[in-house]
Protein backbone atom coordinates (compact mmCIF):
# COMPACT_ATOMS: atom_id res chain seq x y z
CA UNK A 1 0.00 0.00 0.00
CA UNK A 2 1.13 3.78 -1.00
CA UNK A 3 2.32 5.76 1.89
CA UNK A 4 -0.44 7.74 1.25
CA UNK A 5 -4.03 7.75 -0.25
CA UNK A 6 -5.33 10.60 -2.88
CA UNK A 7 -8.77 8.45 -3.58
CA UNK A 8 -10.83 5.88 -2.02
CA UNK A 9 -13.10 4.08 -4.37
CA UNK A 10 -16.20 2.39 -1.46
CA UNK A 11 -17.59 -0.57 -3.12
CA UNK A 12 -19.46 -3.48 -2.31
CA UNK A 13 -18.18 -6.92 -3.83
CA UNK A 14 -21.07 -8.67 -2.66
CA UNK A 15 -23.51 -6.60 -3.92
CA UNK A 16 -21.77 -5.94 -7.32
CA UNK A 17 -21.45 -9.57 -7.85
CA UNK A 18 -25.40 -9.74 -6.97
CA UNK A 19 -26.00 -6.97 -9.04
CA UNK A 20 -24.12 -7.96 -12.28
CA UNK A 21 -22.94 -12.07 -12.23
CA UNK A 22 -19.12 -12.58 -10.98
CA UNK A 23 -18.53 -12.50 -14.75
CA UNK A 24 -19.55 -8.70 -14.90
CA UNK A 25 -18.70 -7.70 -11.60
CA UNK A 26 -15.22 -9.33 -12.45
CA UNK A 27 -15.35 -7.00 -15.71
CA UNK A 28 -15.96 -3.60 -13.32
CA UNK A 29 -12.82 -5.06 -11.45
CA UNK A 30 -10.78 -4.27 -14.68
CA UNK A 31 -12.17 -1.34 -15.46
CA UNK A 32 -11.27 -0.16 -11.74
CA UNK A 33 -7.96 -1.46 -12.24
CA UNK A 34 -7.54 1.02 -15.15
CA UNK A 35 -8.94 3.51 -13.46
CA UNK A 36 -6.66 3.15 -10.91
CA UNK A 37 -3.48 2.93 -13.66
CA UNK A 38 -4.90 6.04 -14.78
CA UNK A 39 -5.15 7.93 -11.70
CA UNK A 40 -1.63 7.02 -10.83
CA UNK A 41 -0.06 8.16 -14.18
CA UNK A 42 -1.81 11.58 -13.15
CA UNK A 43 -0.03 11.58 -9.94
CA UNK A 44 -3.47 9.71 -7.85
CA UNK A 45 -2.80 6.87 -5.49
CA UNK A 46 -6.23 5.29 -5.76
CA UNK A 47 -7.66 2.37 -3.83
CA UNK A 48 -10.91 0.06 -3.33
CA UNK A 49 -12.43 -0.38 -0.06
CA UNK A 50 -14.88 -3.27 -0.46
CA UNK A 51 -17.01 -2.08 2.94
CA UNK A 52 -18.61 -5.84 3.10
CA UNK A 53 -15.62 -7.63 3.23
CA UNK A 54 -14.12 -8.65 7.18
CA UNK A 55 -10.46 -8.77 6.13
CA UNK A 56 -10.74 -5.67 4.39
CA UNK A 57 -12.56 -3.48 7.38
CA UNK A 58 -10.33 -4.67 9.99
CA UNK A 59 -7.31 -2.24 9.90
CA UNK A 60 -9.98 0.75 9.94
CA UNK A 61 -11.40 -1.02 13.18
CA UNK A 62 -14.82 -1.17 12.50
CA UNK A 63 -17.23 -4.09 10.95
CA UNK A 64 -18.02 -4.49 7.62
CA UNK A 65 -21.79 -3.95 6.12
CA UNK A 66 -24.38 -6.49 6.90
CA UNK A 67 -25.62 -5.98 3.50
CA UNK A 68 -25.69 -3.31 0.80
CA UNK A 69 -28.59 -1.42 2.80
CA UNK A 70 -26.57 -0.84 5.58
CA UNK A 71 -27.07 2.32 5.97
CA UNK A 72 -25.68 2.78 9.15
CA UNK A 73 -22.31 0.22 8.53
CA UNK A 74 -21.99 2.18 5.40
CA UNK A 75 -21.82 5.67 6.64
CA UNK A 76 -19.44 4.27 9.97
CA UNK A 77 -17.15 2.29 7.18
CA UNK A 78 -16.59 5.99 5.08
CA UNK A 79 -15.95 7.63 8.09
CA UNK A 80 -13.41 5.02 9.57
CA UNK A 81 -11.71 4.77 6.33
CA UNK A 82 -11.45 8.69 5.83
CA UNK A 83 -10.32 8.75 9.43
CA UNK A 84 -7.29 6.57 8.74
CA UNK A 85 -6.72 7.38 5.03
CA UNK A 86 -7.30 11.04 4.63
CA UNK A 87 -8.18 10.88 1.13
CA UNK A 88 -8.48 13.83 -1.11
CA UNK A 89 -11.74 11.76 -2.52
CA UNK A 90 -13.95 9.71 -1.63
CA UNK A 91 -15.70 7.72 -4.64
CA UNK A 92 -18.99 6.03 -3.89
CA UNK A 93 -19.02 3.15 -6.29
CA UNK A 94 -22.23 2.34 -8.02
CA UNK A 95 -25.97 2.70 -7.30
CA UNK A 96 -27.84 2.73 -4.00
CA UNK A 97 -28.75 -0.42 -4.12
CA UNK A 98 -24.70 -1.03 -3.98
CA UNK A 99 -23.32 1.85 -1.44
CA UNK A 100 -26.54 3.17 -0.34
CA UNK A 101 -28.16 6.79 0.16
CA UNK A 102 -28.82 7.60 3.49
CA UNK A 103 -32.14 7.95 4.32
CA UNK A 104 -32.54 11.35 5.81
CA UNK A 105 -36.09 12.41 7.74
CA UNK A 106 -38.43 14.09 6.36
CA UNK A 107 -37.38 17.96 7.03
CA UNK A 108 -39.39 19.47 9.87
CA UNK A 109 -41.25 22.54 9.03
CA UNK A 110 -42.17 21.25 5.41
CA UNK A 111 -45.42 19.99 4.61
CA UNK A 112 -45.24 17.76 1.47
CA UNK A 113 -45.41 14.63 -0.35
CA UNK A 114 -41.24 13.06 0.49
CA UNK A 115 -41.22 11.04 3.29
CA UNK A 116 -37.69 10.87 3.14
CA UNK A 117 -34.55 12.31 1.62
CA UNK A 118 -31.82 9.77 0.05
CA UNK A 119 -28.94 11.51 0.68
CA UNK A 120 -24.95 11.02 -0.04
CA UNK A 121 -24.47 14.49 2.17
CA UNK A 122 -23.59 12.58 5.01
CA UNK A 123 -20.31 10.76 3.07
CA UNK A 124 -19.40 14.49 3.21
CA UNK A 125 -19.45 15.20 6.60
CA UNK A 126 -17.38 13.66 9.42
CA UNK A 127 -20.55 14.15 11.86
CA UNK A 128 -21.35 10.96 13.29
CA UNK A 129 -24.55 8.91 11.88
CA UNK A 130 -28.08 10.76 12.21
CA UNK A 131 -31.15 10.69 10.08
CA UNK A 132 -31.40 14.23 10.47
CA UNK A 133 -30.06 16.62 7.54
CA UNK A 134 -28.65 19.36 10.29
CA UNK A 135 -26.90 17.42 11.79
CA UNK A 136 -24.70 17.21 8.36
CA UNK A 137 -23.66 20.69 7.79
CA UNK A 138 -19.87 20.82 8.57
CA UNK A 139 -19.27 19.20 5.13
CA UNK A 140 -15.41 18.89 4.41
CA UNK A 141 -14.94 15.90 2.03
CA UNK A 142 -14.76 15.51 -1.56
CA UNK A 143 -17.22 12.95 -2.45
CA UNK A 144 -19.04 11.75 -5.57
CA UNK A 145 -20.38 8.69 -6.95
CA UNK A 146 -20.53 6.76 -9.79
CA UNK A 147 -23.82 5.77 -10.43
CA UNK A 148 -25.87 3.24 -11.85
CA UNK A 149 -29.23 2.86 -11.89
CA UNK A 150 -31.00 0.17 -9.40
CA UNK A 151 -31.39 -3.02 -10.26
CA UNK A 152 -29.45 -2.73 -13.61
CA UNK A 153 -28.30 -6.09 -14.54
CA UNK A 154 -25.73 -5.53 -17.23
CA UNK A 155 -22.12 -4.05 -16.25
CA UNK A 156 -21.55 -2.09 -19.77
CA UNK A 157 -22.83 1.87 -17.97
CA UNK A 158 -20.82 1.16 -14.93
CA UNK A 159 -17.86 0.09 -16.87
CA UNK A 160 -18.05 2.99 -19.43
CA UNK A 161 -18.76 5.41 -17.05
CA UNK A 162 -15.25 4.22 -15.09
CA UNK A 163 -13.60 4.39 -18.89
CA UNK A 164 -14.40 7.65 -18.90
CA UNK A 165 -13.78 8.82 -16.01
CA UNK A 166 -9.95 7.30 -16.33
CA UNK A 167 -10.04 8.74 -19.93
CA UNK A 168 -11.14 12.19 -20.01
CA UNK A 169 -8.26 14.95 -19.79
CA UNK A 170 -9.08 18.17 -18.85
CA UNK A 171 -10.43 21.31 -21.95
CA UNK A 172 -9.82 24.89 -22.30
CA UNK A 173 -12.41 26.56 -20.36
CA UNK A 174 -13.88 28.14 -23.38
CA UNK A 175 -15.19 24.62 -24.40
CA UNK A 176 -17.14 24.76 -21.13
CA UNK A 177 -18.52 28.19 -21.95
CA UNK A 178 -20.68 27.58 -24.92
CA UNK A 179 -23.71 26.35 -22.79
CA UNK A 180 -27.24 24.30 -23.33
CA UNK A 181 -29.89 25.73 -21.24
CA UNK A 182 -33.41 24.89 -20.78
CA UNK A 183 -36.33 26.28 -18.62
CA UNK A 184 -40.22 25.34 -18.04
CA UNK A 185 -41.19 28.59 -19.54
CA UNK A 186 -42.73 29.60 -16.11
CA UNK A 187 -39.20 29.88 -14.49
CA UNK A 188 -37.55 31.33 -17.36
CA UNK A 189 -36.41 34.78 -15.44
CA UNK A 190 -35.04 32.88 -12.87
CA UNK A 191 -32.94 30.43 -14.97
CA UNK A 192 -31.35 33.74 -16.95
CA UNK A 193 -30.39 34.97 -13.90
CA UNK A 194 -28.55 31.54 -13.44
CA UNK A 195 -27.37 31.72 -16.61
CA UNK A 196 -26.34 35.33 -16.09
CA UNK A 197 -24.65 34.22 -13.05
CA UNK A 198 -22.42 31.23 -14.69
CA UNK A 199 -21.88 32.20 -18.61
CA UNK A 200 -22.25 36.17 -18.25
CA UNK A 201 -25.23 35.66 -20.54
CA UNK A 202 -28.67 33.67 -20.94
CA UNK A 203 -28.88 33.84 -24.93
CA UNK A 204 -28.96 30.81 -25.42
CA UNK A 205 -31.66 29.86 -22.99
CA UNK A 206 -34.47 27.90 -24.75
CA UNK A 207 -37.43 27.78 -23.49
CA UNK A 208 -39.66 25.11 -22.72
CA UNK A 209 -42.90 25.01 -24.45
CA UNK A 210 -41.84 24.89 -27.22
CA UNK A 211 -38.41 23.52 -26.55
CA UNK A 212 -38.36 20.51 -26.68
CA UNK A 213 -36.81 17.05 -29.03
CA UNK A 214 -35.39 17.16 -31.45
CA UNK A 215 -35.36 20.47 -32.00
CA UNK A 216 -33.09 20.80 -28.95
CA UNK A 217 -30.91 17.32 -30.35
CA UNK A 218 -28.38 19.83 -32.00
CA UNK A 219 -27.81 21.42 -28.90
CA UNK A 220 -27.36 18.99 -26.44
CA UNK A 221 -23.66 18.41 -28.11
CA UNK A 222 -22.33 21.30 -25.91
CA UNK A 223 -20.47 20.79 -22.96
CA UNK A 224 -22.32 22.63 -20.21
CA UNK A 225 -25.86 21.70 -19.37
CA UNK A 226 -27.94 24.03 -17.39
CA UNK A 227 -31.89 22.46 -16.69
CA UNK A 228 -34.34 24.36 -14.70
CA UNK A 229 -37.77 21.98 -16.09
CA UNK A 230 -40.07 19.42 -13.85
CA UNK A 231 -39.19 16.30 -12.87
CA UNK A 232 -41.33 13.11 -11.30
CA UNK A 233 -40.21 9.95 -9.09
CA UNK A 234 -39.61 7.25 -11.26
CA UNK A 235 -39.94 9.46 -14.73
CA UNK A 236 -37.52 9.06 -17.44
CA UNK A 237 -38.55 12.60 -18.90
CA UNK A 238 -38.52 16.34 -17.88
CA UNK A 239 -41.26 19.01 -18.70
CA UNK A 240 -42.16 22.50 -19.49
CA UNK A 241 -44.61 24.68 -18.52
CA UNK A 242 -47.27 27.33 -19.67
CA UNK A 243 -49.60 28.55 -17.99
CA UNK A 244 -51.68 25.15 -16.45
CA UNK A 245 -49.57 22.90 -19.02
CA UNK A 246 -46.24 21.26 -18.43
CA UNK A 247 -45.76 19.32 -21.84
CA UNK A 248 -42.83 16.84 -22.57
CA UNK A 249 -39.94 18.67 -23.23
CA UNK A 250 -37.06 15.95 -22.43
CA UNK A 251 -36.87 12.31 -23.05
CA UNK A 252 -33.64 10.05 -21.97
CA UNK A 253 -33.85 7.96 -24.94
CA UNK A 254 -33.54 11.21 -26.75
CA UNK A 255 -30.63 12.29 -24.88
CA UNK A 256 -28.71 9.63 -25.41
CA UNK A 257 -27.31 9.83 -28.76
CA UNK A 258 -26.65 13.36 -28.60
CA UNK A 259 -24.31 13.52 -25.34
CA UNK A 260 -21.08 14.78 -26.03
CA UNK A 261 -18.05 12.85 -24.02
CA UNK A 262 -16.75 15.53 -21.34
CA UNK A 263 -20.18 16.95 -20.70
CA UNK A 264 -21.30 18.60 -17.37
CA UNK A 265 -24.90 18.54 -16.37
CA UNK A 266 -26.82 20.59 -13.34
CA UNK A 267 -30.93 19.85 -12.91
CA UNK A 268 -32.17 21.95 -11.11
CA UNK A 269 -35.34 19.33 -12.01
CA UNK A 270 -37.57 17.91 -8.79
CA UNK A 271 -35.61 13.96 -8.71
CA UNK A 272 -33.25 14.78 -11.54
CA UNK A 273 -30.55 12.49 -9.97
CA UNK A 274 -33.19 9.96 -8.82
CA UNK A 275 -31.19 6.81 -9.62
CA UNK A 276 -34.36 4.76 -9.71
CA UNK A 277 -35.58 1.30 -10.98
CA UNK A 278 -36.18 1.60 -14.30
CA UNK A 279 -37.01 -2.35 -15.22
CA UNK A 280 -39.47 -2.33 -12.50
CA UNK A 281 -40.64 0.79 -13.18
CA UNK A 282 -40.62 -0.23 -17.38
CA UNK A 283 -39.45 3.05 -17.99
CA UNK A 284 -36.04 3.84 -19.58
CA UNK A 285 -33.01 4.95 -17.77
CA UNK A 286 -33.49 7.94 -15.37
CA UNK A 287 -32.21 10.92 -17.40
CA UNK A 288 -29.33 11.06 -15.32
CA UNK A 289 -28.09 8.01 -15.92
CA UNK A 290 -28.58 9.14 -20.20
CA UNK A 291 -26.68 11.46 -19.72
CA UNK A 292 -23.72 9.38 -17.51
CA UNK A 293 -24.11 6.17 -19.41
CA UNK A 294 -23.74 8.33 -23.02
CA UNK A 295 -20.51 10.87 -22.38
CA UNK A 296 -21.51 13.05 -19.56
CA UNK A 297 -18.29 13.21 -16.72
CA UNK A 298 -20.87 14.90 -13.88
CA UNK A 299 -24.03 15.52 -13.11
CA UNK A 300 -25.40 17.55 -10.07
CA UNK A 301 -28.75 16.79 -9.13
CA UNK A 302 -31.40 16.40 -6.57
CA UNK A 303 -32.97 12.91 -5.28
CA UNK A 304 -36.29 14.23 -4.41
CA UNK A 305 -38.81 17.43 -4.34
CA UNK A 306 -36.95 20.36 -5.45
CA UNK A 307 -37.70 24.27 -4.17
CA UNK A 308 -36.95 27.20 -5.96
CA UNK A 309 -38.52 30.45 -7.10
CA UNK A 310 -40.09 31.45 -10.31
CA UNK A 311 -38.47 35.17 -10.84
CA UNK A 312 -35.48 35.09 -9.04
CA UNK A 313 -32.40 33.18 -7.41
CA UNK A 314 -32.92 30.73 -4.43
CA UNK A 315 -32.53 26.86 -3.43
CA UNK A 316 -32.14 24.60 -6.46
CA UNK A 317 -31.21 27.70 -8.50
CA UNK A 318 -27.91 28.46 -6.13
CA UNK A 319 -26.67 24.86 -5.58
CA UNK A 320 -26.53 24.09 -8.82
CA UNK A 321 -25.05 27.51 -10.35
CA UNK A 322 -22.66 27.43 -8.00
CA UNK A 323 -21.47 24.15 -8.81
CA UNK A 324 -20.69 25.44 -12.57
CA UNK A 325 -19.18 28.53 -11.67
CA UNK A 326 -16.68 26.44 -9.82
CA UNK A 327 -16.44 23.93 -12.59
CA UNK A 328 -15.48 26.72 -14.81
CA UNK A 329 -12.62 28.00 -12.94
CA UNK A 330 -11.21 24.97 -13.43
CA UNK A 331 -11.58 23.24 -9.88
CA UNK A 332 -12.46 19.12 -9.94
CA UNK A 333 -16.27 17.75 -9.66
CA UNK A 334 -16.10 17.09 -6.59
CA UNK A 335 -14.42 20.05 -5.26
CA UNK A 336 -16.86 22.44 -7.31
CA UNK A 337 -19.21 20.77 -5.35
CA UNK A 338 -18.36 20.99 -1.98
CA UNK A 339 -17.65 24.75 -2.56
CA UNK A 340 -20.90 25.30 -4.09
CA UNK A 341 -22.19 23.23 -0.50
CA UNK A 342 -20.26 25.63 1.62
CA UNK A 343 -21.44 28.64 -0.85
CA UNK A 344 -25.05 27.72 -0.21
CA UNK A 345 -24.70 26.76 3.65
CA UNK A 346 -22.62 30.22 4.41
CA UNK A 347 -25.17 32.06 2.44
CA UNK A 348 -28.25 30.84 3.10
CA UNK A 349 -30.39 30.41 6.44
CA UNK A 350 -30.30 26.73 6.79
CA UNK A 351 -33.19 27.18 9.56
CA UNK A 352 -35.10 27.26 6.38
CA UNK A 353 -36.73 24.11 5.78
CA UNK A 354 -36.39 24.51 1.94
CA UNK A 355 -33.03 25.46 2.23
CA UNK A 356 -31.99 23.03 4.33
CA UNK A 357 -33.81 20.57 2.09
CA UNK A 358 -31.92 21.83 -0.91
CA UNK A 359 -27.99 20.47 1.19
CA UNK A 360 -29.57 17.24 1.50
CA UNK A 361 -30.97 16.40 -1.69
CA UNK A 362 -28.22 17.28 -3.85
CA UNK A 363 -25.73 15.17 -4.99
CA UNK A 364 -22.44 14.72 -7.29
CA UNK A 365 -22.77 12.18 -9.98
CA UNK A 366 -19.19 11.26 -11.67
CA UNK A 367 -15.87 11.20 -10.31
CA UNK A 368 -14.91 13.60 -7.96
CA UNK A 369 -11.32 14.11 -9.15
CA UNK A 370 -12.06 14.71 -12.59
CA UNK A 371 -11.19 17.95 -13.66
CA UNK A 372 -13.72 19.15 -16.87
CA UNK A 373 -11.82 22.20 -17.57
CA UNK A 374 -7.95 23.62 -16.83
CA UNK A 375 -8.21 26.40 -14.43
CA UNK A 376 -7.66 29.95 -16.35
CA UNK A 377 -4.60 32.41 -14.35
CA UNK A 378 -6.29 35.04 -12.51
CA UNK A 379 -4.11 38.11 -12.04
CA UNK A 380 -3.48 36.66 -8.48
CA UNK A 381 -1.59 33.81 -10.15
CA UNK A 382 1.52 34.27 -9.67
CA UNK A 383 3.94 34.40 -12.45
CA UNK A 384 6.92 31.75 -12.20
CA UNK A 385 10.07 31.13 -14.14
CA UNK A 386 9.72 27.32 -15.80
CA UNK A 387 12.30 26.29 -13.25
CA UNK A 388 9.96 27.34 -10.69
CA UNK A 389 7.45 26.16 -12.08
CA UNK A 390 8.70 22.37 -11.92
CA UNK A 391 9.30 22.92 -7.92
CA UNK A 392 5.68 22.97 -7.67
CA UNK A 393 4.50 19.82 -6.38
CA UNK A 394 0.60 19.40 -8.01
CA UNK A 395 -0.11 16.64 -4.41
CA UNK A 396 0.41 19.38 -2.24
CA UNK A 397 -1.20 21.74 -4.22
CA UNK A 398 -4.23 19.35 -3.94
CA UNK A 399 -3.38 18.92 -0.24
CA UNK A 400 -3.51 22.86 0.43
CA UNK A 401 -6.89 22.92 -0.80
CA UNK A 402 -8.15 20.15 0.61
CA UNK A 403 -6.85 22.06 4.00
CA UNK A 404 -8.49 24.85 3.20
CA UNK A 405 -11.59 23.16 2.77
CA UNK A 406 -11.85 21.37 5.93
CA UNK A 407 -11.37 24.60 7.74
CA UNK A 408 -13.96 26.25 5.25
CA UNK A 409 -16.21 23.72 5.97
CA UNK A 410 -15.89 23.26 9.70
CA UNK A 411 -16.37 27.50 9.52
CA UNK A 412 -19.22 27.89 7.87
CA UNK A 413 -21.45 25.07 9.55
CA UNK A 414 -20.14 26.94 13.17
CA UNK A 415 -21.40 30.47 11.67
CA UNK A 416 -24.64 28.90 9.94
CA UNK A 417 -27.99 28.28 11.54
CA UNK A 418 -29.81 25.34 11.57
CA UNK A 419 -33.37 24.06 12.95
CA UNK A 420 -34.80 23.52 15.95
CA UNK A 421 -38.02 22.84 17.35
CA UNK A 422 -41.28 23.56 14.91
CA UNK A 423 -44.26 25.27 16.61
CA UNK A 424 -47.52 26.36 15.68
CA UNK A 425 -46.82 30.37 15.94
CA UNK A 426 -50.00 32.33 18.03
CA UNK A 427 -47.62 35.00 19.04
CA UNK A 428 -47.47 38.88 17.86
CA UNK A 429 -44.60 37.93 15.60
CA UNK A 430 -46.92 35.31 14.01
CA UNK A 431 -50.07 37.22 13.54
CA UNK A 432 -47.81 39.95 11.32
CA UNK A 433 -46.77 36.96 9.05
CA UNK A 434 -49.84 35.81 8.83
CA UNK A 435 -51.19 39.46 7.46
CA UNK A 436 -48.47 39.25 5.41
CA UNK A 437 -49.38 36.32 3.64
CA UNK A 438 -53.07 38.01 3.52
CA UNK A 439 -51.46 40.72 2.14
CA UNK A 440 -50.06 38.70 -0.39
CA UNK A 441 -53.30 36.93 -1.02
CA UNK A 442 -53.08 33.87 0.88
CA UNK A 443 -56.20 32.67 2.51
CA UNK A 444 -54.09 30.35 4.68
CA UNK A 445 -53.50 31.54 8.21
CA UNK A 446 -51.48 28.71 10.26
CA UNK A 447 -47.74 29.52 10.45
CA UNK A 448 -45.40 27.01 11.46
CA UNK A 449 -42.83 29.10 13.26
CA UNK A 450 -39.17 27.06 13.00
CA UNK A 451 -36.58 28.49 15.91
CA UNK A 452 -33.16 28.82 14.41
CA UNK A 453 -30.53 27.27 16.73
CA UNK A 454 -26.95 28.58 15.85
CA UNK A 455 -23.79 26.47 14.95
CA UNK A 456 -21.26 27.38 17.29
CA UNK A 457 -19.85 30.68 16.75
CA UNK A 458 -23.55 31.74 15.21
CA UNK A 459 -25.28 30.85 18.48
CA UNK A 460 -22.17 32.07 20.73
CA UNK A 461 -22.98 35.71 18.31
CA UNK A 462 -26.70 34.95 19.30
CA UNK A 463 -26.43 35.13 22.64
CA UNK A 464 -24.04 38.09 23.00
CA UNK A 465 -26.63 40.11 20.96
CA UNK A 466 -29.05 38.77 22.93
CA UNK A 467 -31.16 38.07 20.04
CA UNK A 468 -33.16 34.87 18.31
CA UNK A 469 -33.92 33.92 14.98
CA UNK A 470 -36.77 32.28 13.69
CA UNK A 471 -38.53 31.16 10.63
CA UNK A 472 -41.82 31.69 9.84
CA UNK A 473 -43.70 29.09 7.25
CA UNK A 474 -46.98 29.54 5.36
CA UNK A 475 -48.13 26.74 2.86
CA UNK A 476 -51.58 26.88 1.68
CA UNK A 477 -53.16 23.75 -0.37
CA UNK A 478 -56.38 24.74 -1.94
CA UNK A 479 -57.64 22.68 -3.39
CA UNK A 480 -60.00 22.75 -6.56
CA UNK A 481 -63.36 23.80 -6.76
CA UNK A 482 -64.32 21.75 -9.27
CA UNK A 483 -63.74 20.31 -12.96
CA UNK A 484 -61.60 23.04 -14.85
CA UNK A 485 -60.68 25.04 -11.71
CA UNK A 486 -57.05 25.43 -10.68
CA UNK A 487 -56.59 25.37 -7.01
CA UNK A 488 -54.30 28.58 -5.94
CA UNK A 489 -51.26 27.35 -3.86
CA UNK A 490 -48.69 29.45 -2.47
CA UNK A 491 -45.74 28.98 -0.16
CA UNK A 492 -44.20 31.92 2.09
CA UNK A 493 -41.04 32.06 4.07
CA UNK A 494 -40.72 35.26 6.36
CA UNK A 495 -37.23 35.08 8.63
CA UNK A 496 -37.67 36.61 12.04
CA UNK A 497 -34.96 38.35 13.97
CA UNK A 498 -36.40 38.89 17.75
CA UNK A 499 -39.77 40.09 16.93
CA UNK A 500 -38.58 41.63 13.61
CA UNK A 501 -39.15 40.44 10.12
CA UNK A 502 -35.91 40.76 7.99
CA UNK A 503 -36.44 38.87 5.17
CA UNK A 504 -39.70 37.65 3.47
CA UNK A 505 -39.84 34.76 0.77
CA UNK A 506 -42.47 33.49 -1.54
CA UNK A 507 -41.83 30.32 -4.09
CA UNK A 508 -43.92 31.00 -6.80
CA UNK A 509 -45.98 28.28 -7.94
CA UNK A 510 -44.22 25.62 -9.96
CA UNK B 1 -40.28 1.19 -5.30
CA UNK B 2 -43.43 -2.09 -4.11
CA UNK B 3 -46.12 -3.32 -6.89
CA UNK B 4 -49.34 -3.48 -4.83
CA UNK B 5 -53.38 -3.15 -5.34
CA UNK B 6 -54.55 -0.09 -3.85
CA UNK B 7 -58.40 0.93 -3.72
CA UNK B 8 -59.87 4.07 -3.32
CA UNK B 9 -61.52 7.17 -5.04
CA UNK B 10 -60.10 9.45 -7.54
CA UNK B 11 -60.10 13.08 -7.69
CA UNK B 12 -57.99 16.12 -8.38
CA UNK B 13 -55.68 17.65 -5.40
CA UNK B 14 -52.56 20.06 -5.64
CA UNK B 15 -49.53 18.41 -4.98
CA UNK B 16 -45.70 18.99 -4.17
CA UNK B 17 -46.72 22.49 -3.03
CA UNK B 18 -44.55 24.90 -3.14
CA UNK B 19 -41.83 23.02 -5.22
CA UNK B 20 -40.31 22.91 -8.51
CA UNK B 21 -43.04 19.96 -9.23
CA UNK B 22 -46.40 21.47 -7.62
CA UNK B 23 -48.74 20.52 -9.71
CA UNK B 24 -52.51 19.92 -9.66
CA UNK B 25 -52.84 16.00 -10.11
CA UNK B 26 -55.12 13.17 -10.16
CA UNK B 27 -54.82 11.18 -7.00
CA UNK B 28 -56.30 8.21 -5.40
CA UNK B 29 -57.62 8.48 -2.11
CA UNK B 30 -57.77 5.35 -0.46
CA UNK B 31 -60.26 3.95 2.53
CA UNK B 32 -57.82 4.48 5.10
CA UNK B 33 -57.17 8.51 4.23
CA UNK B 34 -53.62 7.59 1.89
CA UNK B 35 -53.78 9.81 -1.02
CA UNK B 36 -51.42 8.96 -4.04
CA UNK B 37 -50.77 10.78 -6.83
CA UNK B 38 -52.01 8.69 -9.96
CA UNK B 39 -49.65 8.24 -13.29
CA UNK B 40 -50.54 5.49 -15.95
CA UNK B 41 -47.71 3.45 -17.13
CA UNK B 42 -45.67 4.92 -19.65
CA UNK B 43 -48.07 8.16 -19.27
CA UNK B 44 -46.84 11.23 -18.38
CA UNK B 45 -47.07 12.66 -15.11
CA UNK B 46 -48.48 16.16 -16.26
CA UNK B 47 -51.17 16.75 -17.99
CA UNK B 48 -53.04 13.11 -18.79
CA UNK B 49 -56.31 13.73 -20.14
CA UNK B 50 -56.65 9.82 -20.01
CA UNK B 51 -56.30 10.40 -15.75
CA UNK B 52 -59.02 12.98 -16.30
CA UNK B 53 -61.33 10.76 -17.36
CA UNK B 54 -61.19 8.50 -14.13
CA UNK B 55 -61.66 11.40 -11.49
CA UNK B 56 -65.14 10.80 -9.60
CA UNK B 57 -64.67 7.16 -9.90
CA UNK B 58 -64.38 4.64 -7.57
CA UNK B 59 -61.07 1.87 -8.21
CA UNK B 60 -58.94 -1.00 -7.98
CA UNK B 61 -55.49 -0.48 -8.82
CA UNK B 62 -52.43 -2.73 -9.51
CA UNK B 63 -48.89 -1.14 -10.02
CA UNK B 64 -46.26 0.08 -8.69
CA UNK B 65 -45.56 2.39 -5.66
CA UNK B 66 -42.87 4.49 -5.55
CA UNK B 67 -43.63 7.32 -2.35
CA UNK B 68 -46.76 8.57 -2.80
CA UNK B 69 -46.67 8.59 -6.60
CA UNK B 70 -48.53 5.03 -7.94
CA UNK B 71 -48.00 3.66 -11.26
CA UNK B 72 -51.01 1.94 -12.72
CA UNK B 73 -50.71 -0.79 -14.69
CA UNK B 74 -54.19 -2.25 -14.38
CA UNK B 75 -57.22 -0.81 -13.06
CA UNK B 76 -61.19 -1.92 -12.66
CA UNK B 77 -63.88 0.47 -12.20
CA UNK B 78 -65.85 -0.19 -8.85
CA UNK B 79 -67.83 3.07 -8.82
CA UNK B 80 -71.29 1.69 -9.62
CA UNK B 81 -70.54 -2.15 -7.56
CA UNK B 82 -72.22 -2.12 -4.04
CA UNK B 83 -69.27 -2.07 -0.84
CA UNK B 84 -69.59 -5.69 -0.58
CA UNK B 85 -68.48 -6.59 -4.33
CA UNK B 86 -66.12 -3.36 -4.56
Amino acid sequence: MPATIDKVIIANRAALRGKYRPAGATRIEKALAGLIAADAAKGLATRIVYIDEAAQMRPFGVPPVTGPADEKGAKGAVDAIDEKLTPDYVVLLDGPDVVPHITLNAIAGLVEDDEKVPSDLPYASDAPWSQDAHDFLTVTRVVGRLPAAAAETSPDTIVAIIDRAASHAPSPPADYRDYFSISAEVWQESTKLSLKAVFGESDALAVAPPARHPAIDGDLTRLSHFINCHGATADDRFYGQHGQRKPIAMKSLAIAPNVREGAVVAAECCYGAQLFDYAMAHANPPICMSYMANGAIGYVGSTTIAYGPADSNSEADLITQYFMQQVLKGASLGRAFLEARHQFIRGQVMASPTNLKTIAQFLLLGDPSVQPCIAEPTHTTPKLTEADAKLIDPKGQRRARRLALQSEGAAVAATASRPGKVVAGRDQVSRRVANLAKGHGFEARKVAMVEARGGEILHAAMARLEVDRKVAVVMERREADGAGQTPSIKLLVAHIIGKDIVRIEKLERR
Amino acid sequence: MHERTVIGNVSRARVHTGSKSEHDAVVLITDDGRQYVLRREGGPAFDDPALDQLVGLSLVVEGLETGNTFIMRKWQDTTDCGDDEA
